[in-house]
């Protein structure tokens, strides 16, 4: 079987304009977009950016909009996709550094202002700190996202208002305010009360179409937002 | 549900829909609630405007925007409450499902409603001779 790849081109170094090429490929049941980008890039033309890592769907580094939404290229099958003409775009929201990569930075620059890590106040202990299977049900979700940044880039309220975190800045955000063993909740809420956090979500919910991990974003946003006015009742 | 719009960037899910229709639903109720007050105060003024704005509302056109009222009023409610049940955390998970219960419900009562306000003596114009049995 037969595909052709549309891919959005763009060399800042050469182009005036971003501008589409096609790619024709082979497919086989399994073959992935990651796959055929890769054919392409071996075979056929070796000036295609794009990027990628791990290709088992695991450093996050492959998501691109896939006939117009956003998904990693190494867990989206050409099959599953039922069309022969497959559109290829740089994620949404973000600016293009050439094809199909884009600048993660903001990206990060938000998930880092959330403080995305475990904060300890009080003295550590010499030994670990556990946690219940109840305590850590309430992660088993949030804990998986990878960071790829698809559900930023489905996001409405992300492409219009560069201040906004985002559902991911956001998810990790929710992910530490309900571990068990994190003690900043506080400066974490405050962070998130901002007219640039959870309140500007607009209840769309392409984050949760696009999340490859299954996760719900939304979710987290809602939970924290009902922290915020809950604390302050 | 996934649709991809010419001219979009970004294929619509049943959510980005309900989102739409909201903005828009919610936009048409600033405007009806603007041409009320503006209604209402000319209503206000003399016997003589009463009069003339009373025929301006009995115009075909108002009669029809009045069910496109009652269908902005219901979607926009309707929506509003799955809206609120999400922030809640009520069914966040069944966000689509809640979609397709607003729409259900919205036409019916859409339906019931349209009946009721359709202006019907405007069959009896000379132009739907023929329509009618
Ligand atoms: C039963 C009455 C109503 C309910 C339950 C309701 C509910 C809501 C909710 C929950 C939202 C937030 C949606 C979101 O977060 O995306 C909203 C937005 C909005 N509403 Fe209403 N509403 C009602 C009546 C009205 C009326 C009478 C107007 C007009 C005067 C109106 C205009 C708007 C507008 C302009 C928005 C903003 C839409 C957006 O941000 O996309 N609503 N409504
Ligand atoms: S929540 Fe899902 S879509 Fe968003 S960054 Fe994490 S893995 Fe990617
Ligand atoms: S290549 Fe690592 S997630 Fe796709």
């Amino acid at each position: 079987m037969k595909a052709i790849l549309r891919v959005k081109r763009f060399d800042p170094e050469k182009d005036r304009k971003a501008y589409s090429q096609d790619y024709e490929i082979g497919v086989q049941e399994g073959t992935t977009i990651l796959d055929g980008l890769l054919q392409v890039r071996g075979e056929q033309d070796g000036t295609l950016a794009f990027r990628r890592s791990c290709r088992s769907a695991i450093c996050g580094s492959c998501a691109m909009m896939i006939n117009k939404v956003a998904g990693l290229a190494c867990y989206t099958q050409i099959q599953e996709l039922r069309s022969q003409l497959i559109t290829l775009e740089p994620l949404q929201g973000y600016s293009v550094i050439r094809d199909l990569v884009v600048d993660m930075e903001p990206f990060f620059a938000k998930l880092k202002a959330v403080m995305p890590y475990m904060v300890h106040k009080t003295p550590p202990s010499d030994r670990e700190v556990p946690q219940s299977q109840e305590e850590h049900r309430l992660l088993a979700e949030a804990v998986t996202c990878i960071l790829c940044g698809s559900c930023s880039a489905s996001c409405p309220r992300y492409w219009h208002d560069e201040n906004y975190l985002g559902p991911a800045a956001l998810l990790k955000a929710y992910r530490f305010v309900l571990d068990s063993r994190d003690e900043a909740e506080e400066e974490r809420l405050a962070i998130v009360n901002d007219p640039s956090g959870v309140f500007r979500c607009r209840k769309i919910f392409n984050c949760v179409e696009a999340c490859p991990k299954k996760i719900n974003p939304t979710e987290a946003i809602t939970a924290l937002s009902r922290k915020i006015l809950t604390k302050k009742l | 549900m996934r649709l991809e719009i010419p001219f979009t960037k970004y294929a619509w899910h049943s959510g980005t829909i309900a989102w739409l229709l909201h903005r828009v639903t919610g936009g048409a109720l600033i405007f009806y609630l603007t041409l009320h007050v503006w209604v209402t105060h000319h209503l206000g003024k003399s016997p003589e405007e009463f009069d003339q704005m009373m025929k301006l509302l009995m115009h075909p056109a108002f009669r029809i925007g009045e069910i496109g009222l009652l269908a902005a009023i219901v979607y926009h409610s309707l929506n509003g409450m799955r809206v609120l049940l999400v922030d809640l955390g009520i069914g966040v998970r069944h966000q689509e499902k809640m979609f397709w219960w607003v729409i259900a419900l919205s036409f019916v009562l859409c339906v019931l409603g349209g009946l009721e306000l359709f202006p019907w003596y405007l069959l009896q114009n000379p132009i739907f001779k023929g329509l009618l049995p």
